[in-house]
């Protein structure tokens, strides 16, 4: 009901007022004056005042303006009587509705108030309108933002599928709107937390921990998981908004925050936090926005993961599936990829879990871990061979690389495994057949042949011209076949591992001269000419004697077998800076282009010139290409059809230090395969500056050679030895020797050199020695270490020497 | 003068018959036997100047009999034939005193020439 106050002094004017307005249906009070009247203004808060200018002491004028002090709204008439329109001027001015005079006419009185509650309406109604108008346009900018935040959100989905560049724009978004300092997110899964903040001021930085622990305590206490224990990865976008100008923030201390959760489906996957360093900072309204961002955060995110998740089960499922064992490690050594190929092979049982501690510790049994390190200090790919222990053991071929992502960052390494042990078994077999096979085809072949040889040499009695031709030619095939045999065996041997090289310092214009001189009968019979250009300064090679023989004279055989009549074949030896290039090459048929890759292939014949032609095994190149290979150096061919072929290789030059080393690094692998000792011996010429003063680097080279000849009669098992000519020393690796051994053998060298004569020049010297030693793993551990203690050795024995005399 | 004898082992019997003809060709008194048993019983028994072992045969082989025969002979000449020149088989001979190693099969080259150098070695000694 509308409520009217009336305050006027004169008693009867008051009373007739208020029967006249409670009968028009006014709720009405009364007052007798200014004071009394503001009183019950304060308690009843009544829509219309009517007030009498006229009072004594707080007159109309006064009354007004406190009512519109305390409610503007309110609207008060005056009544005036006798007073003047100066004072109804002064009311009107102070914002009274009107005025109206006495003696009052209650119908203008009537209108008077009407007018005044229309009035107080309408400014209630455009108030109200005012409002919504104000709400509207309000809520259109939350609308727009966001929205504006759900278009980058949408838009970081299919352009970056990337979370990171999710949650800035998301933070980016809200900073707009709202004033934090900083804003977190904390995202987790079953292996990690992720966490990236945004301070929004460089000074802000100091916070970084502290909302961290908050994050994380709070996502904890509300999923009840400990996320603590899993692998944490912390984010920190930069502050690229700068400081704030003109406020003023004590940034030491975080004052409020607020943690919204994201819920994807309806489970908890992380938070995002707002903090900041003023008091009460955020008000109802930014809350209801964070939620709101959240809400949509979650969506995108769970759209994100789907996204995610169906591009990795696709990979996921074909890992899965795959027949190679798949293993994947992170930076970290956390595992990534483990599928159940790999599971299986590396041992573990179906339903066995298998954390990354477990892993690493298995791969350490199986050196798996050495593979990887090796693969991440060189970062290429690494083959290499692990053995499973087991009833059978299993063999498995590493391929090991490092995976490296779209911003070229190593983000961790891979390993596929694939089981070789069949593939290894039949291997095996096979050579063990082709020795069996060609051990026991050589035996009837050698009688065969023997039977033949006999009658040819017509020791059981005469034979004809005609009979003598054609065992002849049996014979000749008799050794054809046998030749397939040998390379047989020989390409076997080599493919089983069991040819080692017995390097020696090696003189290669002088083996290049022996080995064309033995085939110089049969190039003769073609009237085939050689040229040699040799390369006299060229420094003996640690080569095999035997092996390199047979390569030069597998490649001047094939030369001569495919060059025509008055052909030439010229043999090179060139010395480049690190290796010796040596080639031959024919004025023969050539080979055709499109067999040229195929040459060093097994039981590839080269191409045949039609009709007669020796007939070639198949594998002469195949050996020649494996015997380089040991050697570390590389074959190549080159022709041109009806003009000739240039076959030519190279050999590494190696120095005896790094021979010695190696030797050294084989022995030492032995060792600890078969947990026996061995020993280095270091066999030193006494005096031998004057020696060699004496006799030249020649002499010595003649002496030292003498040496290991004597050294090679002694020992039972084969040795690695290596000469060093610049100092008069025979160095020794003696498997399967311990000290004791070794000192026997020192005995028993000591004796034959004091007593061979070596011959130089013609004269025969003397010469005396002295010995080093040092056992692996008693005495040292490492190569150096080896080498050191020998030395010390020596230098001591050479000290007691010379003081006894 | 009494021709030298030379006793040939080889568990092949088509090699011994043949090889026993060259020998015997050559003027040699040839004594064959299949095993490494019955050499160390003709080298006990019967004057024996030179032996002639196969490296390589079933049950007692080469180096085998060899050492048998060295614990009571250390003074005759020993040849050694065999199937496949293995290195270490050959440093491993030596040590007992082998003559010479002749591959019983080289293609291209043949045994008996080298037997008969390593015979007349054997014979000097």
């Amino acid at each position: 009901m509308t409520k009217v106050l009336v305050i006027d002094d004169e008693e009867i004017s008051r009373r007739m007022l208020k029967r006249l307005l409670t009968m028009a249906g006014y709720e009405t009070f009364v007052a007798d004056g200014g004071e009394a009247g503001l009183k019950i203004f304060k308690k009843e808060n009544p829509d219309i005042v009517l007030v009498d200018i006229e009072m004594p002491g707080m007159d109309g004028i006064e009354v007004l303006g406190e009512v519109k002090k305390i409610f503007a709204q309110t609207e008060v008439i005056v009544i005036t009587g006798h007073g003047g329109m100066e004072t109804v001027i002064e009311a009107l001015r102070k914002d009274a509705f009107d005025y109206i005079t006495k003696p009052i006419n209650y119908d203008e009185l009537k209108i008077t108030i009407k007018r005044a509650l229309e009035k107080q309406r309408l400014l209630i109604e455009n108030r109200r309108m005012h409002e919504e108008t104000v709400k509207q346009r309000d809520e259109l900018k939350k609308r727009i933002f966001e929205i504006d935040v759900l278009y980058n959100a949408s838009n970081a989905i299919s352009y970056t599928l990337d979370y990171q560049q999710l949650l800035k724009l998301i933070m980016e978004s809200l900073f707009k709107i709202v004033d934090y300092d900083i804003c977190a997110s904390l995202l987790f899964d079953a292996h990690a937390v992720n966490i990236t903040l945004k301070p929004v001021y460089a000074q802000s930085v100091g916070f970084v921990d502290k909302v961290k622990k908050s994050l994380i305590e709070s996502v904890s206490m509300l999923t009840g998981e400990n996320i603590r224990e899993k692998r944490m990865d912390a984010y920190l976008l930069p502050s690229d908004f700068g400081v704030k100008p003109k406020e003023e923030r004590q940034f030491d201390e975080l004052k409020s925050f607020f943690n919204v959760p994201f819920i994807v489906g309806s489970k908890t996957i992380g938070m995002i936090n707002v903090s900041s360093c003023k008091e009460n900072a955020f008000s109802e309204g930014d809350i209801k926005l964070i939620y709101t961002i959240a809400n949509q955060a979650s969506s995108s995110i769970e759209r994100l993961q789907e996204v995610i998740t169906a591009e990795k089960s696709k990979m996921e499922s074909m890992v899965e599936s795959m027949s190679e064992g798949v293993l994947m490690l992170d930076e970290r050594g956390d595992i990534v990829v483990l599928n159940p190929k790999a599971r299986e092979m590396l041992g573990f049982g179906g339903k066995e879990e298998v954390t990354s501690r477990v892993l690493n510790e298995k791969m350490k049994t199986v050196n798996l871990d050495k593979v990887l390190q090796e693969c991440q200090s060189k970062k290429h790919l690494i083959v290499k061979e692990i053995i499973i222990p087991g009833k059978i053991n299993i063999i498995l071929r590493c391929n090991t690389s490092l995976v490296i992502n779209a911003k070229k960052k190593t983000i961790g390494v891979v390993s596929v495994l694939r089981d070789i042990t069949k593939e290894k078994e039949v291997d095996r077999m096979k050579n063990e057949f082709v020795s069996t096979v060609s051990h026991e085809l050589r035996t009837p072949l050698a009688i065969t042949k023997e039977g033949i040889n006999l009658i040819l040499d017509e020791i059981p009695g005469k034979i004809n011209k005609k009979q003598d031709n054609i065992l002849t030619t049996a014979r000749d095939n008799i050794d054809r076949l046998a030749r397939i045999i040998n390379n047989l065996l020989d390409i076997s041997k080599i493919e089983a591992g069991e040819v080692t090289l017995n390097r020696n310092l090696v003189d290669i214009d002088a083996l290049v001269d022996k080995t064309i001189s033995s085939l110089k009968p049969q190039a003769d019979k073609k009237n085939i000419k050689f040229k040699v250009s040799y390369s006299p300064d060229l420094s003996d090679l640690y080569v095999d004697q035997d092996k390199v023989t047979q390569v030069f004279t597998n490649l001047i055989n094939n030369a001569i077998k495919f060059t025509i009549e008055k052909g030439r074949i010229s043999v090179t030896i060139k010395d480049k800076d690190k290796e010796v290039e040596c080639s031959v090459n024919d004025t023969g048929i050539g080979i055709p282009g499109d067999e040229l890759d195929k040459v060093f292939d097994k039981f590839h014949q080269l191409g045949r010139v039609s009709g007669a032609g020796e007939k070639g095994t198949g594998l002469g190149l195949a050996i020649t290409k494996k015997l380089i290979g040991l050697h570390n150096g590389r074959i190549w061919v080159e022709s041109e059809l009806d003009k000739g072929s240039k076959f030519t290789f190279t050999l590494p030059k190696i120095g005896t230090e790094i021979l010695l080393r190696e030797y050294l690094n084989n022995g030492m692998i032995q060792a600890k395969k078969q947990k026996i000792t061995m020993s280095l011996m270091i066999i030193s010429l006494t005096n031998f500056e004057q020696m060699k003063e004496k006799y030249k680097t020649k002499g010595i080279i003649k002496i030292l050679s003498q040496i290991r000849e004597i050294v090679t009669k002694i020992v039972f098992s084969p040795t690695n030895m290596v000469n060093t000519y610049h100092k008069g020393e025979t160095v020794l690796v003696l498997l399967k020797a311990r000290r004791r051994d070794t000192l026997a053998l020192e005995k028993k060298f000591k004796k034959a050199i004091n007593a061979h004569q070596f011959i130089i020049k013609g004269k025969s010297v003397k010469a005396g020695v002295n010995f080093g030693i040092a056992v692996y793993p008693e005495e040292a551990q490492t190569k150096d270490e080896l080498i050191k203690k020998a030395k010390v050795s020596l230098e001591e024995r050479e000290k007691m020497r010379n003081n006894n005399g | 003068m009494a021709k030298t004898r030379i006793l040939l082992v080889d568990d092949e019997k088509g090699f011994l018959d043949i090889m026993k003809q060259r020998i015997e060709f050559w003027g040699y008194e040839v004594i064959a036997v299949s095993n490494g048993k019955k050499a160390i019983n003709v080298v006990r028994k019967r004057k024996t100047d030179i032996v002639i072992l196969d490296y390589m045969m079933p049950g007692m082989d080469g180096v085998s009999t060899l050492k048998e025969i060295r614990k009571f002979n250390s003074h005759i000449s020993v040849i050694m034939f065999t199937a496949y020149i293995d290195e270490r088989a050959v440093i491993g001979a030596e040590k007992l005193g082998v003559i010479a190693f002749i591959p019983k099969f080289n293609a291209g080259s043949s045994a008996e020439s080298k037997l008969k150098t390593a015979l007349q070695m054997a014979e000097k000694k």
